[in-house]
């Protein structure tokens, strides 16, 4: 009752004030509710996001059970979910006009900056405890400082760069420059009060966290810095290892590169030099990673190829990818090739300004991505994957003075204590629940909280307003169906898994028969290959309906057979097959009462093969005589 | 019209499917959170062009420098988160990037900045840099109400 009440009256107030209703502003501008299909794995009750202009944002649940608002823009999100995850996307549009779009943006950004804001908050507390930790134990881990050899390993002649840097830096600042510097630090360091952590306040519902610097974060940046300046005064060389192994006529120098090389050198001591004298809490760890990569340079200028660092943590530390063998490691090999083609070229034009130093890590990341998964190939071993975005940090340990263990060890504590408050206080407020608080009722509850007025001005702008209490709509395909039914709709478009898409291009082309033939199944297909992440089955149900229950008996029985194989085998793939076969038989159980969850997923699609997958009006399918069901998913939107 | 679905409405094929959606509990997106990938153009695609990646920098530098002016703290504190900031978008020497400076700018006109407050921060990040003031005042002037 009050909820009417509100929203007459906030109508009211907008036709006595001689305005239209927002919602039928005609000004182009659309909110697009895109519900994503479902697949097995991360998503079996399937997806939805918002588009606001370029932008989707989404919810998607994480460990430790929390719902995180995720940005991507259109094609990413395109690109991850009907051609990767291989799961046709639901596009319903609704009209709305500029000013209830950018509040509709404004609130989706700010929830997303709160959000990142806390997250970093734990990312920071959990470095502390990592700070602590490893001076209790009298030593710190030092990012970038892995890159130099150790004091008294260091090979007569080498440094050269950093020794001319030396030189620069005690020309532009005064010969005694580095000592007073390491003075000012050992000083600041002395000072820092371990009693005293400076720890975060625990999180608040809307408001962003203020930033903090704490103890550990104070100690560390002393502690780096205070190395960098060691380096720099000891002019140490590289460390073996720290350059990527590369053929000799690998990444050979046109003429443009080496004049683009000369002044990315050039540019980078520039820099180097002012950063020296910076007063930046945490100059130190640009300065190691900047003298490592002008060192780099350096020896990319003398064997006139282009050098760059290893950026992938030593030996077994690195995080591993899938194997993958074939014509996909060939494929993959080949588009990181391209693609660290395109970053070199990209690097080269930007070589003119100041040091491009975004330009400079994207090359260094694609030459890494490159070099390493040629050489998987080679040595037949699943590749090292590196995460994004990447800064050059291979630590070395230093050893540190003793610092009041008491204090530490209570610091140390407290960290621990606050760390579990801000994630508890974190999930309070943002837990993630498969009924009351998912991807579906946080981005309507967002739509209420954008407006002023909240669900009645919401229903008034947008034509419509989806309920969550006492409906199913907190599933993710039946609120596509409500939306559609809900709020004014102008357009309904679909953009189709990349499967769907590839086949439906092969019958035009092709005969269809021996398509539906090759395509059906798994085994034969030659769209989809094999991906280490999908169960095991071998026919594709999502299009086709009447055979649904037979194949998937048949995917069932695959399945079970291959958990059963999987059991054999569990000593030998730590339970892979098991999993899989398992997986398979639990997704083969729809087919059974025709309804589709699995597609099939790819781990990689080769960029040239990419578009196809475009927005068009959803495939109507003529009625299917005596089905049972109308199954949502092939009807989607339906209602 | 169906206006709603209700419990009451729910059909055979969809108490199936709920089913399965409750075993599974994992309606919507799973993420492990962590963007890694053996393929390198799977990565290299979410950077999408540098020009993108710097506004995409720019706009958080300008969204922490607003909140920053609401919430306050210590000044070295803020410098430092700028740099963590940074770091997400590969990026280490903040300190001589242009970009840093007009996303400042833009976070003070958001906010609401005075003059004064302006000009603090103007000598408290770009000193007496003439590159680094102009680039401030130039996302300031682009966003001030």
């Amino acid at each position: 009752m009050t909820r009417r009440l509100w929203r007459l009256v906030w109508l009211g107030a907008l036709f006595l004030g001689g305005l239209t209703p927002p919602a039928l502003a005609d000004d182009g501008a659309t909110v697009e509710y895109l519900y994503v299909e479902a697949n097995e794995g991360g998503s079996s009750g399937g997806h939805v996001g918002l588009r606001l202009g370029d932008e989707v944002f989404h919810f998607e649940h994480r460990s430790p059970g929390v719902l995180v608002l995720g940005r991507d823009d259109v094609e990413q999100f395109r690109f991850h979910y009907s051609v990767l995850e291989n799961r046709t996307i639901h596009i319903s549009r609704i009209p709305v006009s500029e000013e209830t779009q950018e509040l509709l943006r404004h609130r989706f950004r700010h929830r997303l900056f709160l959000q990142t804001r806390h997250l970093d908050v734990m990312e920071s507390l959990r470095g502390d405890r990592a700070t602590l930790e490893q001076m209790l134990a009298a030593g710190l881990s030092v990012e970038g400082a892995g890159y130099f050899a150790p004091v008294g390993e260091a090979v007569p002649g080498a440094g050269a760069e950093i020794a001319a840097l030396r030189a620069r830096v005690e020309a532009t600042h005064g010969a005694d420059f580095l000592d007073r510097r390491t003075e000012a630090l050992k000083g600041q360091l002395a000072a820092l009060d371990p009693s005293f952590m400076g720890l975060p306040e625990l999180p608040t519902a809307e408001v962003p966290p203020a930033p903090t610097y704490s103890f550990p974060q104070r100690y560390r940046d002393v502690v780096t810095a205070l190395q960098a300046l060691e380096i720099l005064r000891e002019a140490r060389p590289l460390a073996p290892g720290a350059l990527v192994r590369a053929e000799p006529d690998d990444l050979r120098f046109t003429e443009a590169d080496a004049l683009a090389a000369a002044r990315l050198f050039e540019t980078l001591e520039d820099a180097l030099v002012r950063l020296v004298a910076s007063e930046r809490p945490d100059w130190g760890v640009a300065l190691t990673v900047g003298m490592a990569r002008l060192a780099a340079l350096g020896e990319s200028r003398r064997q006139e190829r282009w050098v760059v660092l290893d950026v992938f943590p030593p030996g077994s530390e690195a995080p591993r990818g899938k194997p993958s063998r074939g014509k996909l490691s060939a494929w993959l090999v080949e588009d990181a090739e391209a693609e660290r083609a395109r970053a070199r070229v990209r690097l080269v034009a930007s070589a003119d300004s100041a040091f491009p130093e975004a330009s400079f890590a994207a090359f260094e990341a694609a030459a890494n991505r490159w070099l390493e998964l040629r050489t998987a190939q080679a040595e037949d071993r699943v590749p090292r994957v590196l995460k994004t975005p990447m800064i050059p940090s291979r630590a070395a340990r230093i050893p540190i003075d003793e610092v009041d263990a008491r204090a530490l060890t209570a610091g140390l504590e407290a960290v621990r204590e606050r760390e579990e408050a801000y994630a508890a206080g974190f999930k309070r407020r943002w837990g993630y629940n498969l009924i009351t608080r998912n991807c579906v009722s946080e981005i309507f509850s967002e739509i209420d909280a954008a407006f002023e007025g909240g669900a009645g001005e919401s229903r008034v702008r947008l034509g419509g307003r989806l309920e969550m209490e006492g409906s199913l709509n907190f599933i993710p395909v039946v609120s596509a169906a409500s939306v559609a039914s809900s709020y004014p709709v102008t357009e309904r478009l679909e953009v189709p898994s990349y499967r769907r898409a590839r086949v439906e291009q092969m019958y035009r082309e092709e005969n269809p028969v021996a398509v539906f033939m090759r395509e059906s199944n798994t085994l034969t297909s030659a769209v989809y290959r094999r991906n280490a992440d999908d169960s095991i089955f071998v026919f594709f149900t999502d299009d086709v309906v009447l055979a649904r229950p037979l194949l998937g008996a048949v995917n069932l029985v695959v399945g079970l057979g291959a958990s059963a194989v999987g059991l054999v085998a569990l000593p030998v793939d730590g339970g892979a097959t098991l999993w899989a076969g398992l997986k398979g038989a639990l997704f083969s159980l729809p087919e059974l009462f025709f309804q589709n969850i699995r597609k099939g997923s790819f781990e990689h699609i080769r960029r040239n093969e990419r578009e196809g997958s475009v927005a068009r009006p959803p495939v109507v399918r003529p009625p299917v005589a005596r089905q049972p069901v109308v199954s949502p998913v092939d009807a989607p939107g339906g209602g | 019209m169906c206006d709603k679905w209700k419990l009451s409405s729910l059909r055979p094929g969809m108490a199936v499917l709920l089913a399965l959606v409750l075993i599974g509990s994992q309606a919507c997106s799973f993420s492990k959170s962590s963007e890694s990938s053996s393929d390198s153009s799977e990565s290299s695609s979410k950077s999408s062009s540098p020009g993108s990646a710097e506004t995409q920098y720019k706009n958080d530098v300008r969204e922490y420098t607003a909140a920053y002016m609401k919430t306050g703290g210590q000044f070295d504190a803020y410098r430092r988160g700028i740099g963590d900031l940074a770091k997400k978008h590969s990026i280490t020497n903040w300190e001589d990037n242009t970009v840093t400076y007009e996303g400042i700018g833009e976070g003070l006109g958001e906010a609401g900045a005075s003059d004064v407050q302006v000009k603090a921060y103007a000598d408290g990040m770009a000193g007496q840099d003439a590159a680094k003031r102009t680039a401030l005042m130039k996302g300031y002037d682009a966003k001030k109400k």
